[in-house]
């Protein structure tokens, strides 16, 4: 696999030997380091190859989550003391069973986790201290990441660590390169909306996300405990949906006075209201702002009684319908909810609205009608809610996360697909008070993401909009999932790998291989993937499969691959029982042998694609038979001759007995009149 | 060959009226006219060969063309004999009388029998023994043909078309499952 790793022995050895990346580091499977372990894997203990004297260590994603490799580029480019510095990726051998897993090397910090746990309790940190120390080590490299359109994702107590040494001390964010940005999130760390979502779902988020975690971060040290440690996270979300998230968070505790104002800004529930870096930045510079008060969802005159709670607002109404999909479509259709918003809410365009979108629910049928339904109602009640569906609340834009997690998970797919063949995100859109123009080219993408969807066949489906709206994700087959392929050039090399194992499969392609083809190597012919999967021709299948894989063999320089040749040649059988002629058969098989041997994909393509001796097959074939008709048609005269010897005697052994007689007779008279003439 | 028999034997019988008419008249009735002692020595010493004729159901006449020529040798003798030295009917009256006339005659009539017998039971043997080696022939043949090209190539071109939707309907059916 052209991967920028190697290592001597570690396939043999248990990976106890160092694995070297890229000939930059080695990272060192016997030493662990269970402390800096991360949401996405293990860390260990790595160092440089040559020139770096610092410290670092390694994680290695165990693959259970989707990587973030979008963002890595642009991380690499960051060398800011407040944020852990990433070194180096990429993916190498790890484990005696030769799988491969995605590293991604980081300097190690120089001092400890800042909390354990979120529940640790510790004394609170002084406000001149959270002010000196933490916003002045920290706020600089949010400034940092939001400048080049970054976000960390990750802000917590505990991923924060010590700087100490070089005569201070100060702070520094973990990592943030192993996992999509609030996938490992706790979800009090997030903005309610963010917090409504599935954690895979909850896109890629914004530094205004950042600030609003590194406030949550900044309550719990100014506390030196979780506020919210007795409360579950829907417990909670209910709070901060009724209360606001600085009231649910504070709650009855006493909070330093010169926090109040930062607090408060940094976690108003509005995001047009929430102060951005430059407030924050103002009042780090020592200029003082009247402190915000938070904006309260609109409540309404009477409360709506559904699922055996008291709404009073949308956005609770809305969390409450998709749980009980069922009830919810009664009340939507009975009209009652129309009658709360219009009287108790007094939204009657909002009331309009929802009455469009519960009608605008066409196609499909039963329950998908009716989750469908519900799920629009829900989105027109709380538009900036993520798009819930069934048991499945993702942003838009995480959709793509999602999804990966999903499918890495088994869990899940269906609701996503059906996400996207119902065009709620594009119906998320329509309904933002915001952002329309910014949109647009997201409802174009999820558009064209429903036409690959809907397309019958292998190559399309769920799993190409998998591959598609994730361009970074290796290839999930089952196959190969082991050898994490993220490009058509690694997926040759990691079947050429799984080839040689005892427990392959029969086929060495899936729907995730084809759809994976398709989405990472687009020069290929979309008839070639129809193909794969509609013709009944086996062979034409196995030839459209090798046309395929021959086509990256060449166009990408990969190197032979005899066991791939060989796995496939025990597809081949159809193709040489196309041929009639046994010797012929074997002939081809021979050929497709030493084709295999040699590793060439192409040189195997051509064996079972030779028209001419297909066309030459067919007709000795076609003169065969009628030969044998021929044989037969005479044997059985012959039979039905042979079994009337009574007649032979009587009409050949007549004539032949007269012939004779004749000949005698003739030869008689001839002697007699000889010797007439001589007397 | 039976029925090519059939159909030589209507051919024949439908002429054989009209050629016994034409061979009484223009070559019996001249004969006796005009050779009369050798007519007579012919129509007493083909007298076998008449009656092989007669009794003879089959319309190819076989017992007839067989002791025919042999009839015709044992004759032949004595009538040149006649023609050499004296062909009168007195000559032909002696001769007659003569019982070696009769026992060459009819002796070379019934060697014609003999033939007529024998022969044909020899011939089928040897013909079964012909055709069934190229029985064994083409049963070799045929089997070196399926050989080379499988049992398909005994298939009627129904059981061909069938063979090959079967096997079509079961490749699709595998690439439903995949």
């Amino acid at each position: 696999m052209p991967s920028d790793s190697h290592t001597a022995d570690a396939g043999k050895d248990g990976a106890q030997e160092p694995v070297t990346l890229g000939d930059r580091f080695e990272i060192l499977p016997s030493q662990s380091i269970p402390a800096l372990d991360g949401v996405a894997g293990p860390a260990f203990a790595a160092r440089a190859v040559r020139g770096r004297k610092a410290e670092c260590f390694a994680i290695i994603c165990s693959g259970q989550l989707p990587p973030r490799i979008d963002a890595t580029t642009m991380l690499l480019t960051i060398d800011n003391p407040g944020l852990i510095r990433f070194l180096d990726q990429g993916v190498i051998p790890w484990g005696p069973d030769g799988s491969r897993r995605l590293a991604m090397v980081f300097e190690r910090p120089l001092g400890r986790r800042l909390r354990a746990t979120l529940d640790a309790v510790a004394d609170p940190m002084p406000e001149d201290q959270i002010q000196r120390t933490v916003m002045h080590s920290l706020v600089p490299v949010l400034k940092e990441l939001a400048g080049r359109g970054i976000t960390h994702g990750s802000i917590r107590p505990t991923n924060l660590f010590l700087r100490e040494g070089g005569g201070g001390t100060g702070l520094s964010f973990g990592e943030c390169a192993s996992t999509p940005p609030g996938i490992g999130q706790p979800a009090v760390f997030e903005t309610i909306e963010r917090a409504m979502s599935e954690p895979a779902g909850r896109g890629t988020g914004s530094p205004a996300d950042d600030l609003f975690a590194f406030a949550v971060t900044l309550m719990f040290l100014a506390f030196g405990r979780n506020p919210v440690q007795d409360l579950d996270d829907e417990a909670l979300l209910a709070a901060r949906i009724e209360r606001g998230t600085y009231a649910a968070l504070v709650g009855g505790v006493r909070i330093p006075t010169n926090l109040i104002e930062p607090l408060r800004g940094l976690l108003i529930d509005d995001p047009k209201q929430r102060w951005g870096l430059n407030q924050l930045d103002l009042w780090i510079s020592g200029r003082r702002l009247s402190p915000k008060q938070a904006q309260l969802l609109k409540r309404a005159s009477r409360p709506l009684e559904f699922a055996g709670q008291d709404c009073w607002h949308c956005r609770g109404l809305a969390r409450l319908l998709v749980r009980n999909g069922g009830a919810a479509a009664i009340l939507i259709d009975n009209g009652e909810l129309d009658r709360w918003l219009r009287r108790g809410l007094s939204e009657d365009v909002l009331a309009e609205s929802v009455a469009l979108a519960a009608d605008g629910t066409v196609g499909g049928a039963g329950k998908t009608v009716i989750d469908r339904k519900v799920a629009r109602v829900a989105m027109t009640l709380d538009p900036s809610a993520p798009i819930r569906y069934r048991d499945k609340s993702v942003m838009p834009d995480g959709l793509a996360v999602a999804l990966a997690d999903a499918f890495l998970r088994r869990d899940g797919v269906q609701p996503l697909a059906e996400i996207v063949a119902w065009q709620l995100p594009a119906f998320w859109a329509g309904i933002q008070a915001e952002g329309g123009a910014e949109l647009v080219p997201m409802v174009q993408a999820f558009d064209t993401l429903r036409g690959l969807l809907e397309k019958a066949g292998t190559g399309f489906g769920i799993e190409r909009v998998l591959y598609e709206m994730n361009p970074y994700l290796h290839c999930l087959s089952p196959i190969v999932i082991d050898y994490r392929a993220t490009s058509a050039a690694e997926l040759l090399t990691a079947l050429e790998a799984a080839a040689g194992r005892r427990d392959r499969t029969r086929d060495p392609f899936d729907r995730h291989i084809i759809a994976f083809i398709a989405s990472r190597h687009r020069h290929l012919d979309d008839a070639l993937f129809i193909l794969l999967t509609t013709s009944a021709d086996p062979v034409r299948t196995i030839a459209a499969m090798l046309t395929i894989l021959a086509d990256i063999q060449s166009r990408f320089a990969v190197g032979p691959l005899p066991a791939l040749c060989q796995w496939l040649s025990t597809l081949m059988e159809p193709a040489f029982m196309r041929f009639h002629n046994r010797p012929h058969r074997e002939i081809a098989r021979r050929q497709v042998e030493k084709a295999a041997t040699d590793g060439k994909l192409v040189t195997l393509l051509r064996c079972i694609d030779d028209p001419e001796a297909i066309s030459k097959d067919a007709t000795g074939f076609a003169a065969a038979r009628r030969k044998h008709k021929a044989i037969v048609n005479e044997t059985e005269k012959l039979r039905d001759i042979i079994s009337k010897p009574d007649e032979i005697t009587e009409t050949t052994g007549r004539q032949v007995a007269a012939i004779i007689a004749c000949v005698v007779g003739v030869l008689v008279a001839a002697v007699l009149c000889l010797m007439f003439l001589v007397k | 060959m039976a029925k090519r028999s059939d159909g030589r034997s209507r051919k024949q019988s439908g002429g054989g009226g009209g050629g016994g008419v034409a061979f009484f008249v223009f070559v019996v009735v001249p004969a006796a006219v005009f050779a009369a002692p050798t007519a007579l020595l012919f129509a007493v010493g083909l007298v076998p060969t008449f009656v092989a004729a007669i009794i003879d159901r089959d319309p190819d006449k076989s017992a007839p063309m067989t002791v025919g020529p042999l009839n015709l040798c044992g004759i032949l003798p004595f009538t040149m004999e006649m023609w050499r030295h004296n062909h009168t009917l007195t000559e032909a009256t002696r001769l007659l009388g003569d019982p070696f006339t009769w026992m060459v005659m009819y002796g070379a009539a019934a060697l014609g029998w003999v033939f007529y017998y024998m022969i044909p039971p020899m011939v089928t043997g040897f013909e079964v023994v012909r055709w069934q080696s190229r029985i064994d022939s083409l049963k070799s043949k045929k089997v070196s043909l399926i050989e080379e090209w499988g049992p398909e190539v005994t298939f009627s071109d129904e059981a061909l078309v069938r063979q090959q939707q079967e096997a079509a309907a079961s490749a699709a059916n595998a690439a439903a499952r995949r």
